[in-house]
């Protein structure tokens, strides 16, 4: 490539319009990328200054106002509360599980491709069914959960409506649609060197050693990105437990996305949806960095 | 690799580690297979079954109710007189029995009218194509009487929707009614005497067990959305294919956006510009693409609504407008693998940046493209919040707003929601078996990254 710019420029003149021309290409790309995404950023920060009107927009100025009133509410910290424990569920109940899946899948000599196929096709379902399939299992009447607990002896529950149950429930779903993550850490496994594998076999390394001192060593690094992806998606939860309860009952599954939502779409609070949207930019973002220190640190 | 080595040599501690394997994924896709089973044996229930405390695993058998009602003793009337009387007379038949035996399973009734030994009517409906009549149709919001079913023309709208057959000279039609006859005949026979007074005589019923019948609800479900929202008239004539239509459109939007700006956009960072600069302008794609959606969906809708893109589909298609900086990243990582000589090749010959690009690197990118056109797809197949926020009108919903609304619609039926749920995995199921092989591959693929 640089000798092709190099014969470019022992062209005098034709050089800068050769050195333009690939700017040229670019710059609808990321004009469209600023204006679309970046600007977004700006324009939240910008309406987070102000008691936003939009109708006749901006409104009255109000520096910091904003964060400040945000901040003194309860609701606002509950909403936190809420994004965390549902992050907390995320990582106990469908992060681990892909992972299992996977480390089996490897192991099985026939019905590994009829298997995989069949854990991929709960992740491509579309969330809409999904909910509705779910809200109906949870049912506290007509549902089969109830059901399953009183076949075993247990006292049936309101399931989503209950707010001590209601993360979990929208929460489980997830148990059966990591497929794609699935795919992921499979194919990171069928990609370890086959040399590591065949030696260490020499030495003894079978079964679940091999699982233990071989497999997750090696696809340790796959396992913490898709931790942080996982962080970074929880922390923005939004559509599922919006579908699910619209944050309910009684505010139990507002997640910070909710929040924002509420915010402007209930409370027509402009102003103090932006705020939130800029904090939880800013702690996705601090988050995002750690990552991106991680990575580069691997490959140091 | 793992399979060679574990038929040459199984340890103990392999053979345990195997069997668990098998053990737990056979139980895991028993478990990812349950929602189906209950998705389309829910489906199948009728409306009343599938309130039923406790529920049941499976639907109850199709059945299928034929009444027969003769006018011979009217004594001479017009042709115009007979045929409206037998109209009144089909849909007292017809919603009677329905809101009589909710619990029967009745899932099609047949009605024939006789004179003189000839049929002369006849009329067949599905329970859900009547169900859709009585609670968005006709009768929306009105109960099941006789006053109520045959005021004003009604009952005249009921039979234009239902369809019916009626020749004097005789149809070709013969009712075949059992000897013995059906355990309905007294309570029909007083029904039609009295509470849904019918002008002919009842002569008898037949009932059979008809389960295609269960399979021809979907086809009821499938028209649930023209009848909810009677009102749009894309709606009103297309139902759900409506909602296919803006979903595919969205994504195939996304697809083709996504192909030509991702390469476009690699092509340049690779071939034409230096690498710390394409390092910096990669960064700044990826970048944009972390960005959370929560954190900007509501300057986002400030600003679109500003510019008059809201309710339309300029909202719903321009968040597609921009690079994701993961596709321009396995698109770089793609275009830096092609050898130089066939650029320095094609431009010896004169060939502009163009044309490279379109004649050198996306002919070789076929494999990334089927990559990038199955990643679109997941990732905006589940798309709901942006949708569901800028779009008012029912024209513009995509499959899963649609869905949502409709389920969050409290005078819809389970089952009707359950069978439209069917309806949209099918082709999810179709599409993971004819393509979990790229699906396999395009994730192998994009997992360089971890």
């Amino acid at each position: 490539m640089n000798r092709l710019l190099h014969a470019g420029m022992n062209a005098g003149g034709y050089s800068l319009r050769r050195k333009l021309a690939p700017w040229l290409l670019l710059a609808p790309p990321i004009l469209l990328t600023a204006w679309l995404k970046y600007y977004l950023i700006l324009k939240a920060f910008y309406m987070s200054l102000f008691d936003y009107d939009p109708i006749h927009a901006p409104g009255p100025f109000v520096g910091f106002d904003n964060y400040a009133r945000m901040f003194s509410t309860q609701y606002y910290w509950d909403a936190w509360n809420n994004t965390f424990v549902f992050l907390f569920l995320t990582l106990i109940m469908t992060f681990l599980i892909p992972i299992l899946q996977a480390l089996f899948l490897n192991e099985l000599i026939r019905w590994r491709h009829v298997f995989t196929t069949l854990y991929i096709v709960p992740a491509l379902i579309p969330s809409a069914v999904n909910m509705v399939i779910w809200k109906w299992i949870w049912h506290p009447d007509y549902g089969v959960a109830n059901r399953i607990l009183l076949f075993f002896g247990g006292q049936p529950q309101a399931w989503l409506s209950d707010p001590s149950f209601t993360k979990f429930c929208i929460i489980f779903p997830g148990v059966l649609g990591g497929g794609l993550s699935v795919l992921l850490y499979l194919s990171a496994i069928q990609g370890i060197s086959s040399d590591i594998v065949e030696s260490s076999q020499l030495d003894g390394c079978v079964g679940w050693k091999r699982i233990r001192y071989i497999i997750l060593p090696n696809i340790r690094f796959l396992i913490f990105i898709q931790l942080v992806m996982a962080v970074i998606m929880t922390m923005q939860l939004l559509d599922t437990p919006y579908m699910y309860t619209s944050g309910g009952p009684g505010g139990a599954s507002t997640t910070m996305g909710i929040y924002i939502y509420n915010t402007f779409q209930q409370d027509f609070n402009y102003g103090r949806g932006s705020a939130a949207s800029i904090v939880l930019l800013f702690v996705i973002a601090m988050m995002s960095a750690i990552q991106m220190k991680m990575d580069r640190s691997r490959r140091d | 690799m793992f399979r060679k080595s574990g038929r040459l040599k199984l340890s103990a501690s392999d053979r345990t580690l195997k069997i668990t394997a098998y053990i737990f994924t056979a139980l895991f896709a028993l478990l990812l297979m349950y929602p189906f089973f209950y998705t389309v044996s829910n489906s199948a229930k009728d409306n009343v079954k599938i309130y039923d405390v406790p529920p049941k695993v499976m639907p109850e058998a199709a059945r299928s109710l034929s009444i027969v009602l003769d006018y011979s003793g009217l004594g001479t009337v017009g042709e115009e007189q007979l045929l409206d009387k037998m109209k009144r007379d089909n849909i007292l038949a017809m919603f009677s029995t329905l809101s009589e035996y909710p619990r029967d399973s009745l899932f099609e009734i047949k009605t024939y009218g006789v004179r003189d030994g000839k049929t002369v009517f006849y009329s067949r409906a599905h329970k859900m194509k009547l169900e859709l009549q009585r609670d968005f149709g006709v009768y929306q919001g009105s109960a099941v009487k006789k006053e109520v079913l045959l005021y004003g023309d009604r009952y005249v709208k009921a039979n234009e929707a239902i369809g019916y057959e009626f020749d004097p000279a005789g149809l070709n039609r013969n009712p075949d009614l059992p000897k013995s006859g059906s355990k309905y005949d007294s309570r029909l026979l007083s029904m039609f005497a009295d509470t849904y007074k019918t002008e002919g005589a009842y002569v008898g019923s037949d009932v059979t067990t008809k389960n295609a019948l269960l399979l021809e609800s979907y086809r009821y479900y499938f028209q649930l959305p023209s009848y909810v929202y009677a009102n749009n008239h894309i709606i009103a004539r297309y139902s759900f294919m409506a909602f296919w239509f803006n979903t595919l459109l969205v994504i195939g939007w996304a697809i083709l956006t996504q192909a030509v700006l991702c390469s476009l956009t690699a092509f340049v960072i690779s071939r034409l510009i230096g690498r710390k600069a394409g390092n910096a302008v990669l960064l700044y794609f990826l970048g944009a693409m972390m960005i959370p959606f929560a954190s900007i969906m509501l300057p986002q809708l400030v600003m679109y609504k500003e510019m008059g893109f809201y309710n339309n589909y300029a909202a719903l298609l321009l968040p597609f407008l921009y690079p994701f900086g993961f596709f321009v990243y396995l698109f770089k990582g793609f275009f830096d693998r092609i050898p130089g000589d066939y650029f320095e090749a094609a431009r010896m010959d004169g060939a502009s940046n163009l044309y490279l690009y379109a004649k050198i690197c996306m002919p070789l990118s076929k494999p990334i493209l089927s990559l990038i056109v199955l990643q679109t797809f997941i990732g905006n197949w589940n798309d709901f919040f942006w949708a569901w926020m800028v779009t008012e009108k029912q024209n513009l919903w995509t499959l899963n707003v649609a869905l949502y609304n409709l389920s969050s619609n409290g005078s819809t039926k389970q089952n009707f929601i359950m069978g439209l749920s069917v309806i949209m995995i099918i082709p999810v199921i179709l599409l993971t078996a004819f393509s979990s092989k790229q699906l396999k591959q395009s994730f192998a693929a994009s997992g360089v990254k971890g």
